[in-house]
């Protein structure tokens, strides 16, 4: 049999879809029937196109389905009115419920949703260069003869750049070095500056780089001589409105004057860069003042950021293979006979990583730590799953209240779904309005948020849909998570069972809310011993007695011309009465100790090459006795003695007992070898703490300065400080015309290296109140529930002849017990969490018992005090009134 | 009278009903209309006319057998009520007495000389 011809499927699916169910049978009917007689008559194409006009024809009123509610009546809409109206009035009822739920859950939210926004900005650096993902940063790494790390730089020599440039050719697609020397003075327009973050920067640097050139030529604006690039800002401030570039600007520094012409101008670097300049000089300029050549032969002189740009598709691995020869074939052997790669090691970092995993010596700018994003973000998850617990504790315990509710509602005819949504709905609307506090919340506590963290971080900065969404996911997810027990397990309650009172209480010995108790007590009592141990550690470091004195110490800077008569400034100094003694200085104790040369010591009777790294400080004849740092043998350098100043070395004991020499005494008078001086150790000093507590005391030699040392220090009397400061600033202001006075005291300099463990101790102090604050806010709550629950309990008891105090005691044993369980669990976890970042420190105290003892104590008492308003309300409540009833 | 008033569109549909007795339904209604008057209409278009037809009370429909061509469907078949029958009567009724109030001349085509 012929099959009947039908019409194209997909327009009559269409047809079926918008057409009203009632009429369709009979439209479609009538209009296969025209179709097929089309077919006949006119043929298929005709036909086709004919169905589907009629069809587009039939789009009109009376043929469209009506919208469905008309029809088939629904209750949807008017369901969700009505949860949202029992919902909002369930809220209301409660008003201390909610507003600890509310509440609670606003605390959390915006201790995540400040944490969030930190740690966005913290993974954002250097992500908006375009390739990121193929730049590479270099650092030499020094090993000693043991294999030990020695030293490790992020900034190399000058000639590796170029080097692996040429020697790695189509491995490597580009190379650049920066240089950030001692900030220059610059005059420009009117006006001058000592600009601390100038950069002398090679031509490529826009190529590998995505700053933004608002006026110039990128790619040619660094390659002439005495060419230089200025951000917007600091075009401003030199011109004011005017257009900047083409102008020159004098550069001043090293006893040098040049004219820089401005070829371009950048937009000002953007904040979440691992460093970030005011201005680029052209690289070649550098090189004429130093000379080419020199600089390419000057392996010690490792002051050069350096960058590679690998193609698409690179493979480092290889690559670093590659690395050991490539040293072998331009650093010279060791005297030792032994190959460079053996001693000397570059690594590569990504660009991307250089902010939160680089913690290298001589850093161009103090990076992030990866350690403190996690830290923070742990806390902050704490603290939202605390308020989540409240939450969640606080829904179960009032569920019982409410089995009535659901009884009545069975009855009445109400579905489970509708129930569970009901109970959904509500605990939604909570997390709603707690996520809309928490928004205040966050607005509020920005500004003192970015103070604290330094950085301009703003609510929904550069990616807001993460946060709307994180913001809404967790709505919703803690929402449904709290929501889900009272909705699934009181829905499921038998209406009769329920409302003849057999679900009275479900008071088992061991339940899932007294475990969620537990959860948070010990979390609330692991920060606060971590608090107590971070605080001791703090206490530690600034009280630890470091070997030397470090008060009345002022170290000032140093010009050019002052090097040439420091003699006569040192003189005029001297007889200043509010100033014991002036020094030069290489270095000065809280700085890093960066500088290091090659050496030989006199070993049982032969000189032997020393293995490992003894660093350095030129210094003044008075230093270490102004100091007040102690000698173990020999004596100080005497300015009276010639030799001193070419031939003497004092040696601390660190070195000493690297050097193989059994005793103090006997390394007095050996010959020893330091760079180009050689002569004998007058001294040895005892150890003390010359970098910050995180360092090892590392070995150490002092020689006299030849001069050129970099700081003057300034021992300043006791009694004398403000009129030494104001004569010292005064003198400094004629002897370094146009330099502002900037000075710094090494007692302070000391304590700014625990600065950011301060931050992180002060940031887990403040987290962590919150997050016992929450934990009591819902303590508080669920004893208020668990008590109202037991009041005929204690009416029966009361009539039976209790005691005031024994009720109180039943009732708070039961808290107390829970916070003695935390406690248990939190002082293993706290010890070895705690003992983790001690490690971090080369010299930490050992953890006392003190901050447990504490953090338990203070849970508890906490814990009780809160209980206990709920329990003598109840214990000393008429047994007749929670009696008279039923 | 808004709701009995029978447009010029809907007298057609209704004339082609009767004219068309026991076999009225859509596609011969279509048909009817598109032989005698060259009027191409859709059906849908027809839809129309016949539900705001039947809503006044005009015409009543009920369900019809099958075809093959039909793919199976059922027919609508359509009727003329007595209603509907009055409403045709009136409306030629209004026209012819409008047409007898026209003078004979002023329907003469005139030519312009």
């Amino acid at each position: 049999m012929q099959q009947a011809i039908r019409p194209p499927k997909l327009i009559t699916k269409l047809f079926q879809w918008f057409c009203e169910d009632e009429y369709y049978d009979e439209l479609q009917g009538d209009l296969e029937e025209t179709y097929c007689e089309n077919v006949n008559t006119l043929g298929i194409r005709a036909a086709n196109k004919n169905y589907i006009k009629e069809v587009l024809l039939m789009l009109r009123p009376s043929v469209i389905k009506k919208i469905k509610t008309q029809i088939t009546y629904s209750n949807n809409s008017d369901m969700i009115k009505n949860y949202l109206k029992i919902g909002i009035r369930n809220i209301l009822s409660q008003k201390l419920y909610s507003f600890i739920n509310v509440f609670g859950l606003a605390v959390g939210m915006t201790a995540t949703i400040l944490i969030v926004i930190y740690v966005q900005d913290e993974m954002s650096y250097d992500k908006y260069h375009e390739k990121s993902d193929r730049i590479y940063r270099v650092s030499r790494q020094w090993l000693n003869d043991s294999g030990e790390s020695s030293l490790h730089v992020g900034t190399v020599a000058a000639p590796f750049g170029p080097l692996l440039e040429n020697d790695f050719e189509g491995v490597i697609e580009n190379a650049v070095r920066f240089s950030s020397g001692e900030a220059p003075l610059m005059v420009g327009g009117d006006k001058q500056f000592e600009e601390a973050r100038y950069f002398w920067a090679e031509a490529d640097i826009f190529d590998i780089f995505t700053w933004k050139m608002v006026a110039g030529d990128p790619k040619a604006a660094l390659v002439e001589p005495n060419t230089i690039v200025l951000t917007q800002s600091t075009a401003e401030k030199y011109f004011g409105n005017e257009e900047a570039l083409n102008k020159t600007i004098t550069f001043k520094n090293f006893g040098i004057e040049v004219e820089m012409k401005i070829t371009g101008i950048v937009e000002d670097t953007p904040a979440n860069s691992h460093f970030q300049f005011d201005m680029l000089a052209s690289f070649i300029t550098l090189e004429n003042f130093m000379g080419r050549e020199n600089m390419m032969k000057d392996w010690g002189g490792n002051n050069y950021s350096t960058f590679l740009l690998f193609p698409e598709g690179f493979n480092l691995g290889e690559f670093e293979t590659k690395i050991p020869d490539f040293i072998d074939k331009h650093l010279e052997m060791r005297q030792s006979g032994e190959l460079a790669s053996k001693t000397n090691k570059l690594h590569f970092m990504p660009l991307t990583d250089i902010h939160l995993y680089s913690h290298l010596d001589s850093e161009i700018e103090a990076n992030g730590n990866i350690t403190y994003v996690y830290t923070y973000t742990i806390i902050a998850l704490f603290i939202l799953v605390i308020a989540c617990i409240n939450f969640m504790n606080l829904s179960t315990a009032r569920s019982v209240k409410r089995s009535k509710e659901v009884g009545i509602r069975k009855v009445m005819g109400a579905f489970r779904s509708s129930l569970i949504n009901q109970f959904l709905t509500e605990s939604i609307l909570v997390a709603m309005f707690a996520s809309i506090v928490a928004l205040g919340f966050v607005i509020l506590i920005l500004p003192w948020f970015n103070h604290f963290v330094d950085k301009e971080l703003v609510l929904f900065g550069s990616n807001p849909s993460f946060l709307i969404t994180l913001i809404i996911g967790i709505v919703f997810s803690v929402g449904l998570l709290a929501g889900s027990y009272p909705a699934f397990y009181l829905s499921s309650f038998q209406p009769a069972s329920v409302l003849k009172g057999a679900h009275k209480s479900i008071n088992s010995k061991f339940n899932l809310r007294s475990a969620l108790v537990v959860f948070q007590f010990f979390i609330s009592i692991c920060l606060i011993v971590g608090v107590g141990i971070i605080g001791d550690q703090m206490d530690y470091m600034k009280t630890k007695d470091l070997g030397f004195k470090k008060d009345n110490m002022i170290v000032l800077p140093v010009s050019d011309q002052m090097f040439s008569n420091y003699k006569s400034i040192k003189e005029r100094l001297d007889q200043q009465p509010g100033i014991e003694d002036v020094m030069l200085s290489s270095r000065v104790p809280s700085g890093r100790l960066l500088d290091s040369q090659g050496g030989s010591a006199e070993v049982d009777g032969e000189m032997k090459n020393i293995t490992f790294r003894i660093a350095d400080v030129h210094t003044g004849f008075a230093y270490l006795e102004a100091l007040k740092i102690k000698f173990l043998a020999g004596r100080n350098f005497d300015s009276n003695l010639a030799s001193d100043s070419s031939e003497a070395f004092i040696l601390n004991k660190a070195a000493i007992e690297r050097l193989g020499w059994s005793s103090a005494e006997m390394a007095i008078g050996k010959k020893f070898n330091y760079g180009r001086r050689k002569g004998q150790v007058i001294g040895v000093v005892d150890d003390f703490h010359f970098e910050s507590l995180h360092q090892k005391i590392a070995p150490m030699v002092f020689l006299i300065t030849g001069g050129r040392s970099r700081n003057i220090v300034v021992k300043v009397k006791e009694g004398y400080e403000e009129a030494t400061m104001a004569y010292l600033k005064e003198q400094w202001t004629f002897l370094r015309p146009g330099f502002p006075f900037d000075f710094f005291t090494i007692s302070e300099r000391f304590d700014q290296q625990y600065e950011s463990d301060e931050k992180l101790g002060k940031l887990v102090q403040y987290f962590s109140m919150l997050a016992i604050f929450v934990a009591i806010l819902g303590l508080f709550g669920l004893s208020s529930f668990s008590i109202e629950q037991r009041l005929k309990e204690i009416g029966v008891r009361k009539v039976m002849g209790a005691s005031i105090k024994s009720i109180v005691l039943l009732l708070i044993k039961n808290f107390a017990s829970l916070v003695s369980i935390a406690l248990l669990f939190a002082i293993p976890v706290t010890y070895y969490g705690m003992n983790t970042w001690l490690e971090g420190f080369s010299y930490a105290g050992s953890i006392q018992p003190w901050p447990f003892v504490f953090g338990g104590l203070f849970a508890l008492i906490f814990a009780i005090i809160t209980v206990s308003y709920e329990t003598l309300k109840a214990a000393y409540s008429n047994p007749v009134d929670s009696l008279k009833s039923e | 009278m808004k709701g009995t008033y029978l447009g010029e569109f809907q007298e057609i549909v209704l004339l082609a009903i009767l004219i068309l007795d026991d076999n009225a339904y859509g596609v011969t209604i279509q048909e009817e209309i598109k032989n005698e008057l060259s009027r191409n209409i859709s059906r849908g278009a027809l839809h129309t006319a016949l539900t705001r037809l039947e809503e006044k009370g005009f015409i009543k429909s009920e369900v019809g057998g099958a075809t093959k061509e039909r793919g199976g469907r059922s027919k609508r078949m359509y009727a003329v009520t007595n209603l509907g029958k009055d409403a045709l009567k009136e409306a030629r009724q209004l026209r012819e007495q409008l047409w007898q109030k026209v003078p004979e001349w002023a329907v003469n085509i005139s030519y312009a000389i």
